[in-house]
């Protein structure tokens, strides 16, 4: 009989792991990018669904190792109906679903009295309630948490029962803990210990069982009288018999009332039932931190030398990401998201010159701190969000970010800053360099260097190919703007050689019917742009157009200008530059797409260089004044409010 | 385990037992199954795809998810009233721009909410074209039985389609920000089949595509509001060359296509000589100045005449967080074209419109002449006459002569005149936000969508207004022909226009109480069904549906509906409550809903419409 139990649970358990994996789909995507993914379920509906599962639990389990009297069952079957009505009531389950579950307890509650009916039974409520827990994940913790719950249910069942096999089941339900624990996390210990919600509930599912064996092992070690041993027999004629009191009085399930012992021994029974139900409690509070795990996002990112690091974090109730640069010690660039209620990016305007990519900054207020030294964030021309430049010093463990409302603190690591100079992400091209840094970490990678420390063969040749196109239109001259990069001096150097072999003039101080082409960093070119756009006002400017280099894709960029024209060797309308953008917005609501990052993602991810073409770019409002009938400020877009279309074929 | 086994511990179950382990075992099986509820378009959609190539190389699509069931019920419906299906087919923008695709979490009891969602890895949601039953007295009125999704170009922003759909047409869809026309085929609806597109490089001396019209030979003009993709000279078709300030700036241009897309002729709409420097402004400067930038666009072939109608460069240009654009990068210019060689227009003559009574120093963002979004033409042989309208200054002009080398045009209308039966607490028309502006087919009756006002559009103090539409009596200015004398010159003709100007014939407020919420386009039904069964074009239309279109304040769900409105013999016009949301079974139908049946991409943006009927339902 135990082996067909165990059979048919082991038959259920490997079909309904099949279903599951058959059927989800594991998102592919950075675990960065989970862990900023939690369910949108509310208190209410995880509260139903973990009383769902452990009354469940209470049902099925003691059914399950025959101690189908346990006075617990009838009133957990009635508690987890309830509970299946609560959750389909609420929308949180389908009514088919939650009818079925029902009828499921109804039928371990009714055939109980049925050995094997009722194990049957019982087997399908357990699968049943394991996959319920488990089906809101995917991969190894899927199946974890699903051979968790079975073990739990199990555990519980033989607890319930008082009996000596609930030790190993605790034990074995430990051990599932500690698998999971190193398989999902979280790896740090402050983030175990409260740094992040997840972290106090994966210890509780590993804990609880822990002391719940040890519970059972002290019930067993004070039931009969001179033998404490583990591997004493076990009651022999418990229910399998079929049903009603137990022959013998080893055996002293919860709330059986079973009194008949003689007086010395009433004392033990008693302190056993006590022992056996905070035991059975420890199991089920266990089973309910397996069944809330679901609700969470998953672990975050764990600091690594040579990484960024992208962290949810959370300050009076407001959830943001902080980005922190690779550091070695010394000045490290950090970057922190808007708070939802910050609002939209506000990338749409062409400020005057001096002022930033957004006016009246959101979100003022805000430092980040590490061993005495603090810095606060502020806005950085070109770039999205806002950034602090932090002095941290070398022993440094954690960062603490202070806003209005609280403080949060995130684990960092000293050490080597891989590829990425840290000057240069000290320096103006530090955002856009902590831009690449994210898209390799979302495409997998283990670190790039800094874009603009030298200028690519693939941004040569876009240059190079958009320089002779422009002349081919008949651009009469060109004005070069650049900075003290290495790849902007390159960059500067391509394209008067370029141009002097096509027989283009470059002006050496700038005419009105020359071609503006910018070849500098995010900042510069921002504030290059704004100035040309002012005076254009006044004055024709640069009436040849202006023209970006490829790296300065980027909205923070574009919407400074009136309309300007690029090279690029992708097309942000496809799919996949916008699938990049989109899971952009996953992790901040301030996202801004820049083609250092999806370039860095696409290396990652083994796309291959495309055709060069030339777009242009503009922001259109062809309904001003009507808030949000055209364009808005979507997070994500390449150039929220605006047209990014190619102008070209392929350039040759 | 032996089979003897087995035997003696089937035996031991009774009859009971076995069907309660049985049903026990169903249902945990009902119960754990998942279910998939990714793309939750019904089971029986099938959808079906047809792909044609673009000018780059690259294949563009359209995918039909024509819902069976739907359709079905729709087919059945119309026999069983004894006619045949009539569409609504709407060009509409899918709204959010990190919509799913990733197959979600199941619903199971104890299973948490909502799917595991927000994981944004794949690419927006599509635009589309929705076609939804709109045969009157129909009990599926209302249904959407399929939408056709455009690809891969994604966030085209869906803006206009030609004003009116006649038998054989295809339809020309602009996107805004994709600067693409797509050229749909209706022949059989309700599925659509894609017979081209023109892409931006195809019309490199133009930029942001607007409004169509179809001409009788299947072919189609398209006005391109914006400039040429690249500043400086471009050269168009027949060999004009103009200057422009970049894309989506000045001058704008004149498409013509053929019913597959080919781009015709580009054609400019500026002139050779500077425009009036002072009213047309250009960011950036153009050496030649120039207000050409088209966005209106209708045609009387007869009369070898095409009309534009010029509202402002596209472009966004804030300059200061505090300091408004320039009022004159919106445009106060009509143009007239002679189309006597259909490929070959040429702008002939250039008109500002006048200021009017209310206009000043002041404000002069809403003097009368400000923006001229729309224009409509007169349609009966004898007409001349040519309406156009001001979004900005609210007001109609008209002018009697279209084919004349110097079209005079009047202000004959004050949409002050009408605002009160919008909104009773409103006292200008100033403003108003007005969008569609159409001739009924017999020029008796002109209809116009207006938006209503933003609060605070007109100072402090102003609260805004609803927004509905107007239908206007015109018959006495119309058919005074060149002779018409109607002309709004004092304050007191702004309520009260005077005689031989067109008159209140019905309003209807659309969202009465919510300013700014009215509608802004709108389609007549031009179709009637006939004595024998298979509509045909009526004079007379019944009723006419219009596209609300905003996004509320507050960020929460705005009005994305699309509405019917009846038209009685009298001309009153009154909302078709019938035509109602299958899913919320209110009046109009609401784009913002979770699903459609080519998937759960959530709320759209409806921008334009057309009664069409399938090519086999007309003559």
């Amino acid at each position: 009989m135990t082996l067909l139990i165990a059979g048919l649970l082991g038959l259920a358990t490997v079909i309904a792991l099949v279903g599951l994996i058959a059927t989800s789909a594991t998102p592919a995507v950075s675990p960065v990018v989970l862990s900023f993914v939690g369910s949108a379920a509310g208190v209410g509906p995880v509260l139903a669904r973990v009383l769902l599962v452990v009354a469940s639990a209470l049902v099925a389990g003691p059914v399950l190792v025959g101690a189908p009297r346990v006075r617990v069952v009838a009133p957990a079957a009635g508690v987890a109906i309830t509970a299946a009505a609560v959750t389909a009531g609420i929308g949180d389950a389908a009514w088919w679903a939650a009818l079925a579950h029902a009828a499921l307890v109804g039928a371990v509650l009714v055939l109980r009295s049925f050995p094997t009916a009722g194990r049957v039974a019982s087997v399908l409520l357990t699968v049943a309630v394991a996959v319920e827990i488990a089906i809101v994940r995917w991969g190894a913790a899927m199946v974890l948490e699903l051979l968790a719950a079975v073990v739990l249910v199990v555990a519980l069942g033989l607890t319930v029962r008082a009996s000596r096999y609930a030790v190993i089941a605790s034990a074995a339900a430990t051990a599932l803990g500690v698998v999971l624990l190193v398989v999902e996390g979280p790896w740090t210990v402050s983030d175990l210990l409260g740094g992040t919600a997840r972290g106090p509930v994966v210890l509780a599912q590993l804990l609880l069982p822990l002391l719940a064996g040890a519970l059972s092992l002290a019930a067993a070690h004070t039931s009969g009288a001179g033998n404490a041993s583990l591997l004493a027999p076990s009651d022999s004629s418990a229910p399998s018999s079929g049903g009603g009191t137990p022959a013998t009085h080893d055996v002293v399930s919860l709330a059986s009332g079973d009194s008949s012992d003689a007086l010395p021994a009433r004392g033990r029974a008693t302190r056993r039932r006590e022992l056996v139900r905070v035991a059975a409690g420890a199991l089920g509070l266990g089973l309910a931190a397996v069944a809330v795990l679901g609700a969470l996002p998953t672990s975050p990112q764990s600091p690594e030398p040579g990484r960024l690091l992208v962290r949810p974090v959370t300050v009076a109730g407001q959830s943001m990401a902080l980005f922190v640069a690779p550091t070695a010690g010394g000045p490290t660039l950090i970057r922190l998201s808007s708070a939802p209620s910050d609002g939209p990016p506000s990338h749409s305007m062409g400020a005057m010159g001096g002022m930033h990519g957004g006016h009246d900054m959101p979100g003022a207020g805000w430092s980040i701190a590490a061993g005495g030294q603090d810095a606060t964030f502020a806005p950085r021309d070109g770039a999205p969000g806002r950034w602090a430049l932090l002095d941290v010093p070398a022993d440094t463990r954690e960062l603490t970010l202070t806003g209005p409302g609280g403080t949060a603190t995130v684990p960092v690591v000293i050490g080597p800053t891989g590829p990425a100079d840290p000057a240069v992400l000290a320096g103006p091209d530090g955002p856009e360099c902590a831009d690449a840094l994210l898209g390799d970490l979302l495409g997998g990678g283990r670190g790039v260097a800094c874009p603009s420390t030298a200028l690519s063969p693939a941004d040569a040749r876009a240059l190079t190919l958009a320089v002779t196109d422009l002349r081919g239109r008949g651009l009469p001259s060109l004005f070069l703007v650049g900075d003290d990069s290495p790849r902007s001096r390159a960059a500067d150097a391509l394209v008067r050689d370029t141009a002097a072999r096509i027989g283009l003039p470059v002006s050496a101080a700038p005419t009105p019917d020359d071609g503006l082409l910018v070849t500098s960093g995010w900042a510069q070119a921002r504030r290059t742009l704004t100035g040309t756009t002012e005076q254009a006002t006044r004055t024709p400017t640069f009436t040849g157009g202006v023209f970006l280099a490829p790296w300065l894709l980027t909205s923070g960029v574009l919407s400074a200008g009136a309309s300007t024209m690029l090279p690029l060797g992708f097309t942000p309308q496809e799919a996949e530059p916008r699938g990049y953008a989109a899971l952009l917005t996953t992790i901040s609501d301030d996202a801004a797409p820049s083609s250092s990052g999806y370039l860095a993602w696409a290396r990652e991810q083994g796309r291959p260089d495309g055709d060069v073409r030339l777009f242009g770019a503009a922001t259109i409002d062809v309904m001003p004044g009507m808030p949000g009938m055209n364009h808005g400020d979507r997070a994500g877009a390449w150039l929220p409010g605006g047209a990014l279309v190619p102008m070209s074929g392929p350039l040759s | 385990m032996s089979g003897g086994r087995h035997r003696r511990l089937l035996d031991r179950l009774s009859v009971r037992a076995k069907i309660a382990t049985v049903v026990g075992a169903l249902a945990v099986i009902a119960g754990a199954v998942v279910v998939p509820t990714a793309m939750t378009a019904s089971a029986d959609i099938v959808p079906q795809r047809q792909t044609i190539q673009g000018s780059d190389g690259k294949d563009y699509w359209v995918e039909n998810h024509v819902d069976p069931s739907a359709l079905k019920a729709s087919q059945d419906a119309a026999r069983g009233i004894g006619t045949r299906p009539e569409y609504l087919v709407v060009w509409a923008g899918d709204e959010n721009v990190a919509d799913t695709a990733v197959p979600q979490v199941k619903k199971l009891p104890g299973s948490l909410a909502k799917p595991l969602d927000t994981v944004r890895n794949a690419a927006p949601g599509p635009d589309f074209m929705a076609v939804i039953d709109a045969t009157k007295g129909s009990p599926t009125y209302g249904k959407v039985v399929n939408t056709a999704t455009v690809g891969p170009l994604v966030e085209n922003e869906p803006h206009h389609m030609q004003y009116a759909w006649h038998k054989g047409n295809k339809i020309f869809a602009g996107g805004l920000f994709t600067a693409a026309t797509y050229v749909f085929d209706v022949s059989k609806l309700p599925a659509l089949g894609l017979s081209g597109i023109s892409l931006p490089t195809q019309t490199a001396c133009g930029s942001v595509p607007d409004a169509y019209w179809v001409t009788k030979d299947g072919n189609a003009y398209g006005t391109y509001m914006g400039g040429p993709i690249a500043p400086g000279p471009c050269r168009y078709t027949n060999g004009e060359v103009r200057s422009g300030n970049g894309f989506a700036g000045a001058p704008g241009e004149v498409v013509r296509f053929d019913p597959t897309g080919k781009k015709i002729v580009e054609a400019p709409a500026a002139t050779t000589t500077p425009e009036d420097p002072k009213q047309c402004l250009n960011l950036p400067a153009l050496s030649n100045p120039t207000c050409a930038n088209p966005h209106g666009i209708q045609v009387r072939e007869d009369l070898r005449t095409m009309v534009t109608s010029d509202y402002a460069e596209p472009r966004t240009i804030i300059l200061d967080p505090v300091k408004a654009p320039s009022p004159n990068l919106r445009r106060t210019t009509v143009r007239t074209w002679d189309i006597s060689d259909p490929d070959h227009p040429e702008v002939r003559s250039v008109k500002y419109l006048p200021v009017g009574p209310r206009s000043g120093a002041e404000d002069p963002l809403h003097n009368e002449n400000r923006a001229v979004m729309e224009t409509t033409v007169t349609n009966q042989p004898g007409n001349k006459g040519a309406f156009a309208m001001t979004m900005q200054g609210g007001a109609i002009y008209y002018t009697a002569d279209m084919t004349a080398k110097d079209p005079v045009w009047r202000e004959v209308y004050d949409l002050t005149a009408a605002v009160k039966q919008i909104d009773p607490k409103a006292d200008t028309g100033s403003g108003l936000n007005g969008g569609w502006l159409q001739t009924s087919p017999d020029d008796k009756t002109l209809y116009h969508a207006v938006m209503g006002r933003q609060p605070g559009s007109l100072g402090k103090d102003d609260k805004g207004t609803a927004g509905g539409v107007i239908a206007l009596d015109i018959s006495k200015l119309v058919g005074a022909g060149v002779n018409a004398t109607c002309s709004i010159e004092t304050t007191a003709q702004e309520t009260d226009p005077g005689p031989g100007c067109p008159t209140l014939r019905s309003a209807l407020p659309i969202n009465p109480g919510e300013t700014a919420g009215g509608p802004h386009w709108g389609a007549l039904d031009n179709l009637e069904l006939g004595q024998d069964g298979f509509y045909r074009e009526t004079e007379n239309p019944t009723r006419l549906s219009t596209a609300n279109y905003f996004v509320a304040r507050t960020g929460l769900d705005g009005d994305h509906r699309v509405c019917m409105v009846d038209i009685a013999k009298d001309g009153d016009m009154s909302l078709d409550r019938d035509f109602k949301d299958e899913v919320t079974g209110e009046p109009c139908v609401d784009f913002n809903r979770a699903n459609w049946p080519h998937g759960p991409f959530g709320n759209a943006k409806p921008h334009s419409q057309l009664f069409v009927t399938a090519d086999g339902d007309i003559k």
